[in-house]
């Protein structure tokens, strides 16, 4: 095979892919996941909430080291988490991202049965196992 | 809509495969990871790694191992990386896989998400 040929081909494939990511987009999962994600940015509280969450997360995680099951840090997040849970607009963005990934794991089942490989582990960076 | 949708996905999911699939990187991958599964020797010295590896596990939970097992590991880890088989084999994956990266690049930039980061097994790599 010429070189010529060779980068012909790769464009074709870079067209599929294209082609194969834009039907992605379409599917009603993904569709129904941008529009979680807009309503969430268009809900000050709700980004707030989530805010409140991910820093309380990343506090207890820095001091995971020692117990703190007691501490007025893991009661806050308990009460954040339950209210993440009852607000309707990060309900709909958790299970929207919920059905998002399954449909995205499925896309990827369905790839690699005709490939023979799994396209998205090789796609992930090279980790140093080994 | 939702039928509609569905029949672009699987279209453009088996036009991509099928696209892949005549890349002279897929096709040297496929072949040389059937080769490797198929050289008995390489399954032979797989399975003796393996074994040995995990024998040492329990060696080392119970404090018995020794720098001669350890040897013995390596040995035979030395063996794997030099049969032509799996050279080949670690070749032609490195090329398929910038392959794929390129694809998923081009995936991801449409997305807006990284497909193969959000797409692959849970938890772990692949290696």
């Amino acid at each position: 095979m010429s070189n010529d040929s060779a980068i012909a081909d790769r464009t074709h494939i870079k067209s599929a892919a294209r082609s194969f990511a834009a039907a992605i987009a379409e599917t009603a999962a993904v569709r129904e996941y941008s529009a979680a994600v807009d309503a969430v940015r268009a809900d000050d509280n709700a980004l707030q909430l989530l805010q409140q969450l991910q820093q309380l997360r990343q506090t207890l995680q820095m001091n995971a080291g020692w117990d703190n099951s007691d501490s007025p840090e893991r009661q806050r997040l308990e009460e954040l988490e339950a209210e993440v849970a009852q607000h309707p607009v990060l309900q709909r963005f958790f299970a929207s991202q919920k059905t998002m990934i399954d449909e995205l794991h499925s896309i990827n089942d369905r790839l690699r049965q005709r490939l023979g490989f799994d396209f998205a582990s090789l796609a992930r960076p090279a980790c140093n196992c080994g | 809509m939702s039928d509609t949708t569905e029949s672009a996905i699987e279209r453009s999911t088996r036009d991509f495969a099928a696209t892949l699939l005549e890349d002279p990187a897929v096709i040297e991958y496929r072949s040389a990871e059937a080769a490797l599964e198929g050289d008995p020797e390489f399954v032979r010295l797989s399975e003796s790694y393996n074994g040995l590896a995990q024998q040492l596990q329990q060696k080392q939970a119970d404090g018995s191992l020794t720098q001669e097992h350890i040897n013995e590991l390596r040995a035979l880890q030395t063996q794997i990386n030099s049969h032509a088989a799996a050279q080949r084999f670690i070749a032609a994956r490195e090329r398929n896989a910038a392959l794929i990266h390129d694809c998923n690049h081009e995936i991801s930039s449409i997305l807006g998400f990284d497909f193969g980061a959000v797409a692959g097994p849970r938890g772990g790599c692949s290696c």
